[in-house]
């Protein structure tokens, strides 16, 4: 992603700390919208759409920075699978 | 009016209800209504809500029923899980006081061969239900339709999989072992099909070999049947010879009559004694045949004959013998005769040739005497001009010896004059080489030490400064130096690109350790493939540790950061350095930028005091 710019080296983390934290933001509000847009269009304008929607976003923006920060993270069905091999 | 409307109502439903209790909130509700004056609400949405409240919320059994299933179900999950993943499991091993004490029990009741043997006499048992059940559907159908399906074919169970796989193979029908033996037999045997195991290429070619193979039959056939009728000629042979045999057999000798006798014949003639013997025979054949009186006289007057006849030959055979010596005396007379005329004539033939090779004898020999003579002739010839030759360059060589020590004692007075100028000359000559070589030496010296001034400066600065052009000149100057191996060498270690950046000075060095030391004290608490929460964790909680400062003993992040200000303030740049390189894990990986850019500048000022003391040992050398 940088190749033109080299990043020092003791800037690695705050690096992944903004990508975390912009993907926060980003998706969750993008849940939050397509929460709001679903409830009134699709839901009789329930409370729960919103909710539940905004929660994936920010779920999934937590899972993708779970593995920014740790690379090496493995689903534990396939850990499971490989120790059982 | 509505007011009492409502009221009626309240009070039949209150009537109604008389048996249960009232709870609280439908008196609240229904008090509401009463005192409201609100007239939107309808009876039916009057009779609606209380409904509604009524059975509002689980009852306790059913709610207490759903969460021991969840919790039940949880529990089990992690049970389960823990078992799958050993990280889980130490996890919770050594959060929850008494989960490994009951894992192990587990383990043992999950390892328990009678329950696998319980479970797999049900999994078995069930499988022969499934089976029965399909076969009883098979048997109904075909009952029902009219019709016989044939059974399937029973699948190799796997548990016993290489026995029946071995049984398998020994139920096939072997093929004929060697496929190659077909191709002696062609007609009798037909080729067989290879066996599992076979090369594909090992199918035996019996068509391109069988004609030639039945000619070699026939014509076996055919000599076999000559030699048995040959067999049988030679049977028929033998059998005809053997009853010829028995046929001559068969004439029987008949009785002797009258035995013939005659006197022998003795002569010396092989003739008459041949003669004598056939007689002889004949008569005794005639004896054992027997023949009538008739045969004796005629006999006897043979046998008298025969006797005259000899007695004639004996005087013929004196006569020609007397004839014969006469003839032999006149011959050997004749031959004696002959023999001496021809031995004196020979004699003076021979006396003649003698002569003559006598003469051509002396002949040869003068010649090769003289031939002789002139080869000495001409050898003693060489050698007298070899012994001319020799005398002559003797005498040259004394003549130049003699006109040598003429010209040398001649010489020597002025010649030895001569040489002792060469040398001063070229002793000069040295001296003034030394002297500008000296001189050069002690130029480039100067300009050496004014490069290593100017990259000296340019390291010095207080700032990042590239310094590639002090370098090349460094270099440069370098080249046209000898000896200066060391120098070629450490010039040529610092990398370009370090060269052309430049490195950091001490007090930028200092700055961005500061802020390096943050990032790694922030980064230090997280354990080894954390993920966001850890960071966020280590993030928060290394905020409330204490900093510590100057030379601590200890390996934690804290105190490495804190010897290595300690070096830096010191400006003991190599120390800080590998202080630093002690770290581990992430922190380390925040610091590494930091490291390698004091790295250089410790190399490159390692550099530069190579290259001082080079400059020292060169002037100190000079002189």
């Amino acid at each position: 992603m940088s190749a033109n710019t080299k990043i020092p080296s003791e800037d690695i983390l705050s690096r992944k700390w903004d990508e975390c934290i912009s993907n926060v933001i980003v998706k969750s509000g993008i849940g939050l919208s397509v929460g709001i847009v679903a409830s009134a269009l699709l839901f009789k304008k329930r409370s729960w759409p919103i909710s539940v929607s905004t929660g994936l976003g920010l779920g999934y923006a937590v899972s993708q920075c779970e593995r920014n920060f740790n690379p090496t993270l493995v689903p534990v069905a396939k850990k499971v699978q490989e120790e059982k091999k | 009016m509505m007011g009492m409307n409502r009221l009626a109502i309240a009070g039949s439903r209150h009537t109604a209800m008389a048996a249960s209790s009232m709870r609280a909130t439908q008196y609240r509700a229904l008090a509401q209504r009463f005192n409201s004056t609100d007239a939107k609400k309808t009876v039916a949405e009057a009779a609606a809500t209380p409904a509604v409240k009524a059975k509002s919320g689980l009852r306790f059994r059913t709610k207490a029923f759903i969460t021991l299933t969840v919790i039940g179900a949880g529990v089990a999950g992690v049970v389960k899980h823990s078992f799958d993943d050993p990280e889980f499991r130490t996890l919770l091993e050594d959060n929850i006081p008494h989960f490994a004490h009951s894992m192990d029990k587990l383990e043992l009741i999950k390892d328990n061969e009678d329950l696998h043997k319980v479970i797999n006499t049900a999994a078995q048992a069930s499988e022969k239900a499934v089976e029965l059940s399909k076969t009883a559907y098979r048997t109904a159908s075909d009952l029902i339709n009219g019709t016989t399906t044939p059974a399937p074919e029973k699948k190799v169970d796997a548990s016993s999989s290489s026995l029946a796989k071995k049984i398998q193979e020994l139920e096939q029908p072997k093929p004929a072992v060697p496929a190659v033996r077909s191709e002696y037999i062609p007609s009798a045997v037909p080729a067989p099909a290879p066996l599992p195991g076979a090369a594909p290429g090992a199918a035996p070619k019996s068509v391109d070999p069988t004609p030639k193979v039945e000619k070699i039959g026939a014509k076996v056939e055919e000599k076999f049947d000559q030699v048995k009728d040959k067999a049988q000629e030679i049977k028929e042979k033998i059998q005809e010879a053997i009853e010829k045999e028995k046929k001559e057999e068969d004439v029987a000798p008949a009785p002797p009559k009258k035995l013939i006798t005659i006197a022998p014949i003795e002569s010396e003639e092989p003739i008459m004694s041949d003669l004598n013997t056939t007689l002889h025979q004949l008569v005794s054949i005639l004896n054992e045949n027997g023949i009538p009186e008739q045969g004796h006289e005629v006999f006897e007057k043979a046998n008298a004959e025969l006797k005259h006849l000899s007695e004639r030959v004996e005087a013929l055979k004196v006569e020609g013998e007397a004839q014969a010596a006469t003839v032999m005396a006149e011959l050997t007379e004749k031959y004696d005769r002959l023999v001496s005329e021809k031995e004196a004539h020979h004699e003076g033939h021979v006396s003649q040739l003698k002569k003559e090779l006598e003469e051509t004898y002396e002949q040869e020999k003068r010649k090769a005497i003289e031939h002789e003579l002139k080869i000495q002739q001409e050898i003693l010839r060489e050698e007298q001009k070899q012994e001319l030759m020799k005398y002559a360059m003797d005498m040259q060589r004394r003549w130049v010896r003699e006109v040598k020590v003429r010209v040398e004692n001649e010489r020597g007075g002025r010649l030895a004059r001569l040489d002792k100028i060469n040398m001063r000359l070229k002793t000069l000559e040295r001296q003034g080489e030394d002297n500008a070589e000296f001189l050069d030496q002690s130029a480039r010296t100067h300009q050496l030490w004014c490069g290593i001034k100017a990259l000296e400066k340019a390291y010095e600065a207080g700032e990042r400064r590239p310094f590639d052009r002090e370098l090349a000149r460094l270099k440069r100057l370098a080249e046209s130096e000898k000896d200066a191996e060391v120098l070629k060498a450490v010039l040529a270690a610092v990398p370009e690109a370090v060269a052309a950046e430049g490195v950091d000075s001490v007090p930028e060095l200092m700055d961005r350790f500061e802020y390096v030391a943050d990032r790694v004290r922030e980064a230090s608490l997280v354990p080894e493939n954390g993920g966001v929460l850890a960071h966020g964790m280590s993030v928060i909680l290394s905020k409330l540790m204490f900093k510590k400062h100057g030379l601590v003993p200890g390996n934690d992040v804290e105190a490495i950061l804190a010897r290595t200000e300690y070096y830096l303030v010191e400006s003991d740049l190599e120390q800080a350095v590998r202080e630093l390189n002690q770290l581990k894990g992430w922190s380390k990986r925040l610091a590494k930028d930091w490291i390698v850019a004091a790295r250089r500048r410790v190399e490159v000022g390692q550099a530069i005091d190579v290259i001082n003391t080079h400059a020292n040992l060169v002037s100190l050398t000079l002189a």
